[in-house]
């Protein structure tokens, strides 16, 4: 290792590098600025605006929240202040103290400049492992070149691992600040890993292992362990009301978002969850008989639809499901029922079409 | 599904077909009559019962045949069958349904959450009861609007299927008269 | 992705500094033509000895202005005016990216399009006109111009020496890659696009930005 110390310190400084960053970060900022996939309502980026706001104190001015719409858990953060929460998120934090330390540790990494950091720990250690791998390659051929490549990539994450778990340590105090149940943050861990379980025992799989030489982060079950250990004996709120509240008008696309990957048992399990928590008895009816039907499961998905009833997607649900029972009366009684409802349905035309005989 | 074909195809060659020929395509599942020439996609197609035309490139106007899709397969070639596996087609779908599985594998395949239906109407395809359905989509990390239209039946429990897709921004338009003709062409060789 | 297909077609172009373009048949500038500039897509950087792509926010800054001025002086300044920023410009600038690509690979890549040999006919619509607003012309610039370190610069020499001994490593010189095109707002049609790749000098100075401009326009006809 003494040759990667010298290739190390050989590797020249580069100023101008937290700039250069910025600068990228603010190009991409420009483009999602009109992008399609950013969510523009007001009230929801009010929300969770105003959250990192009361989480970051003073360094609320430099951080602009961009939610974007994509249904997976993330949120990143750039060292301009670009923070990006994916909208899957929502889904899967219970309650506003959860969300909090998502945030928290999205402010834990700006704090730090983590992105800076990690960029430069990749180019130094990308620059010393070149100056290392030429002479090991010359001597050891292409397979002692790979290697050396192999170790770069090894170092680079547990460097990112190490600065996760940096964040998270200080996004537990951030919550604590905040008056929020500093155990919040673990409770994200186990949703996680009891999600993951459920996607893919319904896929007749195991889960896919977690962590490793290369993973960017520490495994969920080692962050839930360590959370839970930072946070003590304490106790705070949970803000399960008003996040509901704040939730209440977007359930309906966040849900339907989710529904349509085809990950049935990720999805049964988080509906499970939402309802748990206040989410909207008719949305997660109908979704139940979405994925029942997906499923082939005819006699669920009718029952689900008739709770989610008079909900007009559910007889739409309805109107699908009951010929493949062999109910023609049932169906043109649901299409009846839908298009009266909705009778600019994009797909009304057709639904006609299916019942005249 | 342009962006699957490119990454999918790779360097695969393109080959001319000339106007006012009958032609069979994805692999002699169905035979097209073009009005015009388009450029058959040579490599691998999206799928191993799919192939793609196109006028001015994948992105640009893209025109993929299905050819009998059978009962639980999928549309095209899986992009993360473990973690993210794409939905099945099966026999007894009807057009509501068909039109969910293609929404749900461009969803699942692209990463995308901007797709919505905009029509799906009856329409003979082949000289059989089938459909048209009208769409639009986005896709992350290009923020193109794209408009799609396809055409498909089911028979003999098999799906036959023409999707043409190309952006909003005038090509949609262009070249929408050139898929009709192609899809209004279609035979079945079942 | 859209870098990717330039970076493939660059390979296909060649080691040193080269310059390919493309035109509409028959096309020469009108001489007397109002041409519009969007914003132009520039990046300025440095690549490491280990290969890592660093961004330099003051450089870019500058090579855009200058690239901004080279290009009106080298068109004349009485024809050429910056088209203001807007959100639908934001979906044209996004389908010019779709249509560079397609460029990049069916015409200067490995995939010709059999339709398009001996063809040059790609277009944005006549809806661009609308969005650039006054003009004739619309000219789309985009720069990536990245210098190699010194230390990197050493290294490609080393892994020249490896290729003698069976390992060839060659972590290349800097990455310079430019391409601008010229949409005639009638029609939408690019009825002019070229290539180049290579580095002819800092795009940041102003006689750098002149080198760029005065290679990248230079097989234009009518600009001069």
């Amino acid at each position: 290792m003494k040759a990667l110390a010298t290739a190390l310190a050989l590797a020249q400084a580069m100023p101008g590098d937290e700039a250069g960053l910025r600068m990228q970060m603010d190009e991409a900022e420009r483009q999602l600025r009109t992008s399609p996939f950013v969510v523009a309502d007001p009230a929801l980026n009010a929300y969770v605006g105003g959250l990192v706001c009361r989480l970051a104190g003073p360094d609320c001015a430099a951080i602009r929240v961009h939610i974007v719409r994509t249904p997976y858990l993330n949120a990143s953060m750039a060292p301009n202040g670009a923070m990006i929460v994916w909208s899957g998120l929502f889904l899967r934090t219970a309650n506003e103290a959860e969300l909090a330390a998502v945030l928290g540790h999205e402010i834990a990494h700006y704090r730090a400049r983590h992105s800076l950091r990690a960029f430069r720990d990749h180019r130094r250690k990308a620059d010393g492992w070149a100056l290392l791998g030429l002479p090991v390659g010359l001597v050891a051929g292409n397979l002692g070149y790979s290697a050396v490549q192999v170790g770069l990539a090894a170092s680079l994450s547990a460097y990112s691992r190490e600065m996760e778990r940096e964040a998270d340590a200080a996004s537990i105090a951030l919550v604590r600040a905040g008056g929020y149940d500093p155990h919040a943050a673990a409770a994200i861990w186990s949703g996680v890993r009891a999600e993951r379980l459920a996607a893919a025992t319904a896929r007749g799989r195991k889960p896919r292992g977690e962590g490793g030489l290369f993973a960017s982060h520490p495994p969920s079950a080692e962050r839930e362990a360590t959370l839970t250990a930072l946070a003590g004996g304490e106790r705070g709120r949970d803000g399960a009301d008003i996040y509901a509240a704040a939730m209440a008008p977007h359930w309906r696309w966040l849900i339907e978002d989710q529904l349509r990957l085809n990950d049935p048992g990720g999805t049964a399990w988080l509906l499970d969850r939402i309802e748990a928590r206040g989410g909207p008895p008719d949305w997660i009816a109908y979704a139940r008989g979405e994925l029942a039907r997906g499923a082939g499961r005819l006699e669920d998905a009718v029952s689900a639809y008739r709770r989610a009833a008079p909900l007009p997607e559910a007889e739409r649900g309805l109107a699908l499901t009951l010929p493949h029972m062999g109910d023609r009366a049932g169906a043109q009684a649901a299409i009846d029922r839908y298009l009266t409802a909705r009778p600019d349905a994009p797909d009304a035309e057709m639904l006609r079409s299916m019942v005249t005989p | 599904m342009p962006i699957l074909a490119l990454l999918l195809t790779g360097c695969g060659d393109y080959v001319l077909v000339p106007p006012g020929r009958a032609v069979g395509v994805a692999k002699a599942a169905m035979t097209v009559t073009p009005d015009r020439a388009w450029n058959r996609n040579g490599g691998l197609g999206p799928g191993k019962r799919a192939e793609s035309w196109t006028r001015d490139g994948a992105m640009l106007n893209d025109l993929t045949f299905y050819g009998g899709i059978a009962d639980g397969e999928t549309l095209f070639r899986e992009v993360d069958k473990r973690e993210a596996p794409l939905p099945r087609f099966a026999a007894g779908m009807s057009a509501p349904e068909i039109a969910e599985l293609l929404e749900r594998s461009y969803r699942v395949a692209t990463g995308t959450t901007l797709f919505a239906l905009d029509a799906l109407a009856p329409m003979p395809l082949a000289g059989q009861a089938g459909f048209v359905m009208r769409y639009r989509y986005t896709l992350p990390g290009d923020d193109v609007a794209r408009r799609g239209e396809a055409r498909g039946v089911v028979v003999g429990g098999r799906l036959y299927l023409l999707t043409y897709e190309a952006p909003a921004i005038h090509y949609f338009e262009r070249d929408l008269a050139a898929f009709r003709a192609v899809a209004d062409s279609a035979r079945l060789n079942t | 992705m859209r870098m990717m297909a330039w970076v493939l077609a660059a390979a296909a172009l060649g080691g040193c500094t080269s310059t390919r373009e493309m035109t509409a048949p028959g096309y020469r500038l009108p001489p007397s033509v109002a041409i519009a500039l969007p914003r132009a897509d520039v990046e300025v950087g440095r690549i490491s000895i280990g290969g890592v792509a660093q961004a330099d926010a003051e450089r870019t800054a500058r090579a855009r202005a200058e690239i901004a001025r080279a290009v009106s002086v080298y068109l004349r300044h009485d024809r050429v005016s910056a088209a203001p920023d807007t959100p639908r410009l934001a979906e044209y600038e996004a389908l010019h990216r779709t249509v560079a690509t397609a460029i990049a690979l069916h015409k200067y890549g490995e995939v010709p399009l059999p339709t398009k040999h001996g063809r040059f006919d790609w277009t944005l619509g006549p809806g661009v006109r609308s969005v650039i607003g006054a003009g004739d012309h619309a000219l789309f610039l985009t720069v990536r111009s990245y210098e190699s370190d010194d230390g990197r610069k050493a290294m490609a020499v080393a892994g020249a020496i490896g290729c003698v001994v069976g390992l060839c490593l060659l972590p290349g010189g800097g990455e310079h890659i430019a391409y601008a095109s010229l949409v005639d707002l009638k029609s939408g049609d690019i009825v002019w696009f070229n290539v180049m790749t290579g580095g002819v000098g800092d795009p940041a100075t102003p006689a750098g930005a002149e080198a760029l401009v005065a290679k990248l326009l230079g097989t234009m006809r009518g600009a001069k």
